[in-house]
């Protein structure tokens, strides 16, 4: 875990994501691994990868929702190392612009939930019999 | 694989694009392209040849995809072709112990496959300029082998070539079976063992038509649209009770797997093309009654995209991605429990399809 001014962007592994609604789907194509992000872990899922630094997703969610700052900050931090011990995100060095995030998409967020990772892993035997090895 | 084994690989495949019997000729329409299937041997047309009959015969002018299937008696297991296919995976860091290898470059794609028995088993090669390919085929390799990768590639042959392919042509490959009418269809998505096949087959005891098993092609239209692509399926002999109209199609001595083709004979419970209006995640469970619920998008965008996009290697997963995101933007997702009523499933599948016209 870097600090509250750290950034991240998807690591380098192929990784694809998507949200719609409150849930984001993001999926380990080299691992076959897959994870739904459910509610704030959504939220910060997709302030993540704007990279807006850990102390503003904290600020904006414990502004916007009722939920203790300590609390809220120790989750947030918690959530981001599962998302890095799963290679999904890595931490950005050096000065990296933030992407805004818009009034309309903070407004789907209105109740805290404790941000949680599930894990899928049934895909995973389905890659490991079909490997993709690409040369150029 | 480096550079110089790519460049040889290359020019031998051009050698490999002739036909080497005029009379083995399978060509037919699938979704308006015609597709033209040529085989080195009478034993390869007949093995490979029967998921296709569904399709319209046409002609084999102005074809848009040639594949050149050739059997191990005319290209031998240690010809140079196969010999460099097969040293590929040994000089692979990543693919040494893997079943499957996979490469691409600009000018084609390539996979191959090996048995238990560490017997290359296939080769498919697809040349992405002249839409054409080569599948070889180790006969004697594969006479040995009777388990469920055999089974798949007799009732899907060449699905790796056909997916690359189409596409490249603006469709994509679902890792489902889809059953439905002329008015509207669902596809049932999952891994494998999910329940898939055995949900669609069980519908033909309803007014529904099957349109595939385990892959079918989808056009993301305004209502997207599934295609048939193969009309086989395959089946447990021991569930063949659950399949009445199915039951001419396989020896009452068979046991555990088997590989059945509705055509010739069962063309009226098939449809070629259906509108897609909803996907169901099918789930084995122990309750004694089946059931149906909603589930949300994201859930079925990963049932369908963590299956369908590591189904077939080879393919450009982010556009994909977002393709099927689109379209199940479109369609309804639910999740059917598969409980011990069996019969009661096509009820729920009409009362899916009901609610979604």
């Amino acid at each position: 875990m870097e600090n509250l001014d750290s950034k991240y962007k998807l690591s380098s592994v192929k990784i694809l994501h998507e949200t719609k609604g409150c849930e984001t789907l993001v999926i380990n194509l080299e691992s076959g691994s897959y994870f739904i992000l459910e509610n704030v872990a959504s939220l910060i899922w997709q302030m993540l990868v704007r990279q807006i630094t850990l102390a503003e997703i904290e600020k904006n969610i414990s502004e916007k929702m009722s939920v203790n700052e300590d609390v809220c900050q120790k989750e947030l931090k918690y959530f981001v190392e599962s998302l890095v011990s799963e290679n999904l995100i890595v931490s950005v060095q050096g000065e990296v612009a933030s992407q805004e995030i818009s009034a309309e998409l903070l407004q789907l967020y209105t109740a805290y939930s404790k941000p949680e990772v599930r894990k899928f892993t049934d895909m995973e035997a389905l890659l490991l019999a079909d490997p993709i090895h690409e040369f150029k | 694989m480096n550079e110089v084994s790519s460049a040889r690989i290359f020019a031998l495949s051009n050698q490999l694009l002739v036909k080497k019997n005029e009379n083995l000729d399978l060509t037919f329409s699938l979704i308006d392209r015609v597709v033209n299937i040529n085989f080195s041997d009478i034993g390869l047309h007949k093995q490979y040849s029967s998921s296709f009959m569904h399709h319209p015969q046409t002609t084999s002018e102005n074809c848009d995809l040639e594949i050149f299937v050739i059997g191990s008696k005319n290209l031998p297991i240690n010809s140079e072709f196969v010999s460099l296919v097969d040293k590929m995976r040994e000089t692979s860091k990543s693919a040494q112990n893997s079943p499957i290898y996979f490469s691409s470059n600009d000018q084609f794609n390539i996979s191959a496959q090996w048995n238990s028995k560490g017997e290359i088993s296939t080769i498919y090669l697809y040349l992405k300029n002249t839409k054409k390919a080569v599948a070889w085929i180790n006969t004697e390799a594969t006479e040995s082998l009777h388990d469920d990768d055999e089974i798949m590639s007799i009732a899907a042959p060449f699905r790796a070539i056909l997916a690359w392919h189409y596409v490249q042509n603006g469709f994509y490959l679902f890792h489902a079976s889809a059953i439905g009418n002329a008015n509207a269809g669902v596809a049932f998505v999952g891994q494998s063992g999910s329940g898939k096949s055995s949900t669609s087959l069980i519908c033909l005891n309803s007014n529904l038509q099957y349109c595939g098993d385990d892959s079918v092609l989808v056009s993301n239209q305004a209502v997207p649209r599934i295609h048939s692509l193969y009309c086989s399926a395959r089946l447990n002999v021991e569930d063949l009770r659950y399949y009445p109209l199915l039951q001419s199609k396989v020896s009452a001595s068979n046991k555990g797997k088997e590989c059945i083709y509705f055509s010739p004979g069962l063309e009226s419970l098939l449809v070629s093309d259906i509108p897609l209006v909803a996907m169901i995640i099918p789930k084995l469970v122990a309750d004694a009654k089946t059931s149906y619920q909603k589930v949300s998008k994201i859930e079925m965008l990963a049932a369908l995209a963590a299956s369908s996009l590591l189904h077939v290697p080879g393919r450009d997963s982010s556009a994909e991605f977002k393709s099927f995101s689109e379209i199940v933007d479109k369609i309804s997702c639910y999740r059917m429990n598969l409980g011990r009523d069996r019969e009661d499933i096509p009820k729920y599948v009409q009362e899916i399809l009901n609610s979604n016209i």
